[in-house]
């Protein structure tokens, strides 16, 4: 590649055209428009949720992303009847207790994987620096038990993972 | 609009600060026009949104900006039924209004004629060539946006590279007589 270095510090000199001014603001009062409708309430819970699962002392419950949620008694009838961001919601007051450290007992936990891939080595660098990496794909759930009011809930996060060695080409 | 919907705006007006001068020169380069790019981009932003809406609206990764703004661009050059202008167009790229490269930040004529030959290289080649120099996107990620694998996208590179320094060779000894 030392053979066309000029050639690419020629085309890097040639620099692309940026956005015009009259674009640019079409494109921020898209911006605000998406950003007005943009309903946060679901994505903050999720960003809530999430942040646990970078929470060692709240693994357990850590699981959660996107919230497959089936339950006992009245709890299920809640979720049933709810929307997904009432259902959200309600997790995520599940979630504040867990934090605080009390009402929530895990009952079971478990992992499993539905597929997975070989993609192969990949160059990371025009140094001949690469990795060999597989991707997998699948659920964690857990059984939880809140203890004041008796609700079990079954908890579902579904993953997509990558996992990679250093190898050479 | 609340606090966070405008710290949310704020966080993609950031990323089309950053991003958004490649992707409108990619969208360029697949569909020959500004005006179409234009069109392209602002789609791609309002598909990237909804595409976001799971991760919490955050702005896209690099990989993926690219690759939804081609999908978006060929699919518009599908609906139009423009492909073949579109080809033409981008061989007839002397108009210079139409230039994908800004002329103005050139310097002398080595540059001019440096454009010729890239407007000169296939649909393959030019885009590879566009996605490494000027989007500053890896192999890998070259052959994600593209759909190739990353030893094809660097083998694409190295050719482009060599039919350019052929080209740019070429038309300097022209110039020279």
């Amino acid at each position: 590649m030392d053979n066309f270095s000029e050639m690419e510090a020629r085309l890097e000199r040639l620099m692309p055209r940026g956005l015009s001014d009259d674009f640019h603001q079409e494109m921020t009062v898209t911006i605000d428009e998406l950003a007005a409708e943009a309903d946060l309430s679901q994505g903050g819970v999720g960003g809530v949720l999430r942040r646990m699962t970078m929470n060692p002392s709240a693994r357990g419950i850590a699981a959660v992303l996107a919230v497959s949620a089936v339950s006992l008694g009245i709890w299920n009838g809640v979720i049933q009847r709810s929307s997904t961001a009432n259902a959200a919601n309600a997790l995520a007051a599940l979630h504040s207790e867990t934090l605080s450290g009390g009402g929530i007992e895990v009952l079971e936990s478990s992992v499993w994987i539905d597929s997975g891939a070989d993609l192969g080595i990949h160059s990371i660098d025009e140094f001949g620096e690469a990795r060999h990496r597989w991707s997998y794909a699948g659920v964690e759930e857990e059984r939880v038990l809140h203890q004041d009011t008796g609700y079990e809930v079954i908890l579902q996060r579904e993953f997509e993972r990558e996992y990679y060695a250093t190898t050479s080409l | 609009m609340n606090r966070s919907q405008r710290h949310l705006g704020g966080q993609w007006k950031d990323w089309l600060a950053s991003d958004g001068g490649r992707l409108l020169m990619y969208a360029k380069q697949r569909t020959g026009s500004l005006e179409e790019a234009e069109d392209v981009l602002q789609d791609s932003l309002i598909r990237l949104w909804g595409y976001q809406k799971e991760r919490g609206y955050r702005p896209p990764d690099l990989p993926l900006a690219f690759s939804v703004v081609r999908l978006v661009a060929m699919d518009a050059g599908r609906k139009t039924g423009r492909r073949n202008k579109r080809d033409q167009k981008v061989i007839q790229f002397h108009d210079y209004d139409e230039h994908w490269l800004d002329p103005s930040l050139e310097e002398g004529e080595e540059a001019a004629l440096l454009r010729k030959a890239v407007e000169g290289l296939s649909d393959k080649l030019r885009e590879v060539v566009c996605l490494k120099i000027w989007s500053g996107l890896t192999f890998a990620e070259i052959g994600q946006v593209m759909k190739i694998s990353h030893n094809t996208a660097a083998s694409r590179y190295r050719f482009a590279l060599e039919v350019l320094q052929r080209e740019f060779g070429h038309l300097k000894e022209e110039r020279n007589g």
